[in-house]
């Protein structure tokens, strides 16, 4: 009877052990609204990555658990549910796709929990030994990039940006602007871009030979189309913050030739071939570029859980500090002692409904 | 000794034994079938769900084709877009949104309700704008979100002339066909547009988070299981007839098990109950038997100690009524019985006194007749003695006669020829006389003379050898004392002394032994088991016919085997036991006196302190062994 008891007893510890089998990180992204569509590319490239890990195993035998919340683009419920999520025991979350999210970062500074971000770009956040990582290269960096293609052509750049991402866009004006020969006027714009019209219109004069608008996605082919409506005849330049697949979705011909920095290298490359294969059979449609920033995310936080001995907060940590060079999809991965990442900007140019590498 | 086991245990173990396993075997068969039937009304009710949101979508999608060729109708009979009828178009139906015409090459040169600031944009490269300009007399967008209200939107396209009329219809509207359609709030239930983002489901949250459900797009789900974000589902799925839509529903694994949990909870609970019940029956009717048995129990007990004047109470049960009333009248047959005994007792002790002076006299009785056969046996033992002696005696007179006969033979022999000689003699001299002996009659004579002597000088020497022989046994005969003999000699003086005998029975005697070998022995009584073994060939081996005695003397170490054999009849198997017994005799008409063997067994063994066995087969012979130590 007592042999039975401890059996009985062992088998539910194992089923409890069984339970508790599980690697949980969090995500908090947008995933509705406005600036939902870097948010839901985000969650999409994580998840494939996160599928092959478990697919493949786990790590160590664990399976991966997603975590997911939507802050509906709100700064304060961002926090709020990041808070839930280290409530809750977990120590590694992604997200905070926009710079606009910078506030959170700083909120959570001094928690236990590592922050990772596959498209924030605000300098703010650079080369300070914190708890903050990120895949992507600088805002300022892209303004750099997108300022010496501008150098070959252009003498005016009126530069339309959103209010609601100010941070980011304030780095890459900073970067265009002290790079680029010729002059820059900076147009906030509030809200819906088709409501600005009229301002965007204005905006652009004669000597306007080019507009780099710093929206996300939709509002990125707004405004271009209202410059194109209007007819004016100006070169196009925009971040990454402006690739998706809604370019040729709502574009059109609105878009034609125009300048986008990216993380991304050239889309011929096997690699990536072979990264847009998998996020196509996994979810039928072409990845956007914030996808495979998420997914190098999820390489770096996946690789960093494997080589870590344990997953209590301080040993995540130091294994993200000394993480030094991951394979990501195209290139290495490298980083800094601080966790920043060292990356090319490249250049690409949307042409006939695509993005090309330029050289 | 058999265990005993507490009643009242045995019987609550079977009551209950009696009702848990029908219950187990009932419950188990239930719960199987309970399994089948949960999982199969589940199975319908995914089928019955699915069902009836494809025929309300297939509703949906049939209504824009509709309603915007009833618009196209009424703009393409006039030169120019008339407001007013497409306004009142628009709030006569609730599907689309918004309105658009789009130029040939793209351009928006028209909305509804009016959106100035997108006039002039271009929308070439929208999908339903593409299909309608590719040729098709309708075409569908990819579903989108519509960023400024969040709304999933889709936008259904009709050529008009060289323009294409587009429906922008936000999906929220079939929110309420699928709400009615579905109700169940155990199972999630998704619409899927062509890439597997969900355009509905029951948290709209995936819609508006436009979360891809990979499952459905790689597999027809037929109340499969699946596991989606570490969680186990049971789903099904179905194609819609537009736009490679599909309607999934998951119900997670963890209901139904609840479910079947619950009704094994319940059935346990309803086991439990049933136990107890008759676990407490059986203990209120246990303890009426228990108590009614111990009643009996202490009855008997009270017989036990002598009383058989004790009442009985009635049951309420048959069984043990009949057994009270049989016990009864166990009780008062055994009171009669009792009665009866203790009469038969007293019997038995007179008859008991009267046999114990019966006994007493039948055994002084017995004492005398013990007594007088006693002095039988003495009797008997030395009439035996003395039919041994006489038998030794017998045996003794039969060498004495053989003996006279044997020695009456040569000294015949010699008295014939003494008086042929007188005659001779007296025929010669009276030839002499007359002077007319002849020299032929004195050599006639001497030679017959000589041959007198001769015949004279062999039987006196036969006489003397036959003599010789009888004094030497005769000696040894009354000699008890050991002496060392020449056991060659001594069977050859045996064989010499018996030839008389031996002749008249035709038996042959061959002695095969050694010349130095010796025996420390009692003569005689090696002498008279030799001539008993011999003579009895006579008797019973051979009878008249006569026939080969083979004598033979082996020496081994310290012992000595003589072997006497015959080649006669044979011991019938049956008499072998007994050949060695006293008066056995198969020849008692004829003069046996069943002594013979006796004797030479009682000799071999105290005597000459040997054994004696023998062989015999019926027909073949018999052989006699005897082994004897040397010493």
């Amino acid at each position: 009877m007592k042999r039975l008891l401890v059996l009985i007893i062992i088998l539910l510890l194992t089923m409890i052990g069984c339970k508790q089998n599980t690697i949980k990180i969090g995500l908090v992204t947008t995933l509705t609204g406005n600036h939902s569509v870097t948010g839901i590319a985000i969650r999409n490239g994580l998840e494939l990555k996160i599928k092959e890990v478990n697919d493949a195993g786990g790590i160590k035998g664990r399976m991966i658990e997603l975590v997911i919340k939507d802050d509906k683009g709100d700064v304060y419920l961002s926090e709020e549910l990041s808070r839930e999520l280290i409530n809750e025991g977990i120590n590694i979350i992604l997200g905070y796709e926009l710079s606009s999210k910078l506030p959170v970062i700083e909120a959570l500074s001094e928690e236990k929990v590592v922050l990772i971000s596959p498209t924030m770009t605000s300098v703010e956040l650079a080369n300070i030994d914190d708890n903050f990582f990120r895949t992507i290269g600088t805002n300022f960096q892209q303004g750099e990039s997108l300022a010496r293609v501008a150098n070959k052509q252009d003498q005016q750049t009126t530069i339309f940006y959103d209010e609601s991402n100010q941070l980011f866009a304030e780095g890459l004006i900073q970067g265009y602007a002290s790079n680029f020969n010729g002059q820059v006027e900076a147009i906030m714009l509030n809200g819906d871009p088709i409501e600005q019209s009229e301002l965007i219109i204005n905006s652009i004069n004669q000597s306007t030979d080019s507009v780099l608008i710093i929206e996300n996605s939709s509002d990125t082919v707004t405004v271009a189309q209202i410059i194109y409506k209007n007819g004016f005849d100006v070169n196009i330049y925009s971040s990454n913050w402006g690739i998706s697949n809604n370019l040729y979705l709502q574009g059109g011909k609105a878009l034609e030739g125009a300048v986008f920095s990216s993380v991304l290298g050239n889309l011929e490359d096997d690699n990536y071939k072979k990264f847009d294969q998998n996020y196509q059979a996994y979810f039928n449609t072409t990845p956007d570029i914030a996808s495979l920033y998420a997914y190098e995310a999820g390489i770096l936080t996946t690789e960093v859980l494997t080589r870590s001995k344990d997953y209590k907060y301080e040993t995540i940590l130091a294994s993200f500090k000394k993480i030094g060079k991951v394979s990501g999809v195209m290139s290495e991965l490298e980083f800094n002692s601080y966790g920043d990442i060292i990356r090319e900007i490249y250049i690409v140019r949307f042409i006939d409904g695509k993005l090309h590498f330029e050289e | 000794m058999k265990k005993s086991m507490n009643l009242r245990s045995v019987m609550n173990i079977f009551y209950a034994a009696a009702i848990i396993i029908p219950l187990i075997l009932i419950s188990s068969f239930a719960m199987s079938y309970t399994r089948d039937y949960i999982v199969k009304v589940s199975k319908e009710m995914h089928y019955q769900i699915i069902d009836h949101l494809k025929f309300n979508l297939e509703s949906f999608f049939e209504q824009p084709s509709q309603e915007l060729n009833a618009l196209k109708e009424y703009l393409m009979l006039e030169d120019e877009i008339n407001d007013e009828l497409v306004g009142k178009f628009y709030d006569n139906q609730t599907l689309f949104h918004h309105i658009r015409i789009v130029n040939e090459s793209g351009t928006v040169i028209y909305t509804y309700p009016q959106e100035d600031n997108i006039l002039g944009f271009d929308f070439s490269r929208e999908q339903s704008f593409e299909g309608v300009t590719a040729g098709a007399e309708e075409a569908w967008s990819r579903t989108y979100v519509y960023i400024k209200e969040n709304i999933i939107s889709i936008n259904y396209a009709i050529p008009m002339g060289d323009n294409v009329l587009i429906g922008v219809i936000h999906l929220d509207t079939i929110k309420e066909v699928f709400d009615k359609a579905y109700d169940n709030e155990l199972m999630t239930v998704g619409i899927t547009d062509d890439t597997g983002v969900y355009i509905m489901h029951t948290d709209y949250t995936k819609v508006e988070q436009r979360v891809t459900d990979n499952i459905v797009m790689k597999q027809k789900l037929d109340y499969t299981k699946v596991t989606q974000y570490l969680n186990e589902y049971y789903a099904t799925s179905l194609d819609t007839d537009y736009l490679d839509w599909k309607i999934v529903l998951y119900e997670p694994v963890e209901n139904l098990k609840k479910e079947i949990n619950t009704f094994i909870l319940y059935l346990s609970l309803f086991i439990l109950i049933m136990v107890v019940i008759a676990l407490l029956l059986g203990q209120r009717f246990n303890r009426v038997i228990v108590q009614s048995l111990k009643g009996l129990v202490g009855k008997t007990k009270e017989v036990r100690a002598g009383r058989y004047d004790i009442e009985f109470e009635e049951t309420n049960f048959n069984e043990l009524n009949d057994l009270t009333q049989n016990f009864e009248a166990m009780l008062l047959e055994i009171k009669a019985r009792e009665n009866r005994i203790l009469e038969q007792n007293s019997e038995i002790e007179i008859m008991n006194s009267e046999l114990e002076a019966r006994v007493i006299d039948r055994t002084d009785e017995l004492f005398a007749a013990n007594q007088e056969l006693e002095i039988a046996l003495d009797n008997l033992k030395s009439t035996q003695n003395q039919l041994v002696e006489s038998e030794k005696l017998a045996s003794l007179g039969d060498l004495v006669a053989g003996l006279a006969h044997e020695i009456n033979t040569p000294l015949g022999i010699i008295l014939t020829v003494i008086s042929y000689l007188q005659e001779t003699t007296k025929s010669l001299k009276e030839k002499y006389d007359s002077g007319l002996l002849k020299k032929s009659d004195f050599e006639e004579n001497i030679k017959t003379t000589l041959d007198s002597e001769k015949l004279i000088f062999d039987n006196i020497n036969r006489s003397i050898e036959l003599m010789s022989s009888f004094k030497l046994i005769s000696a040894e005969h009354n000699n008890l004392e050991h002496q060392k003999i020449n056991v060659k000699e001594f069977l050859e003086n045996i064989v010499r002394s018996l030839e008389p005998q031996l002749k008249k029975t035709n038996i042959t005697i061959v002695l095969e032994c050694d010349d130095e070998v010796y025996i420390n022995t009692i003569p005689l009584s090696l002498y008279q088991v030799i001539v008993n073994l011999v003579m009895n060939t006579k008797v019973h081996a051979y009878g008249e016919a006569g026939g080969l005695v083979n004598v033979k003397v082996k020496s081994y170490g310290q012992h000595l085997e003589i072997l006497v054999e015959d080649f006669g009849e044979g011991i019938p198997k049956a008499y072998q036991k007994k050949v060695f017994e006293p008066f056995f005799t198969t020849k008692r008409g004829a003069g046996g006196t069943g002594l013979g063997l006796n004797i030479v067994y009682n000799t071999v063994k105290q005597n000459l302190k040997g054994d004696i066995f023998f062989n015999s087969t019926e027909g073949q012979g018999t052989q006699f062994i005897l082994h004897l130590p040397k010493e």
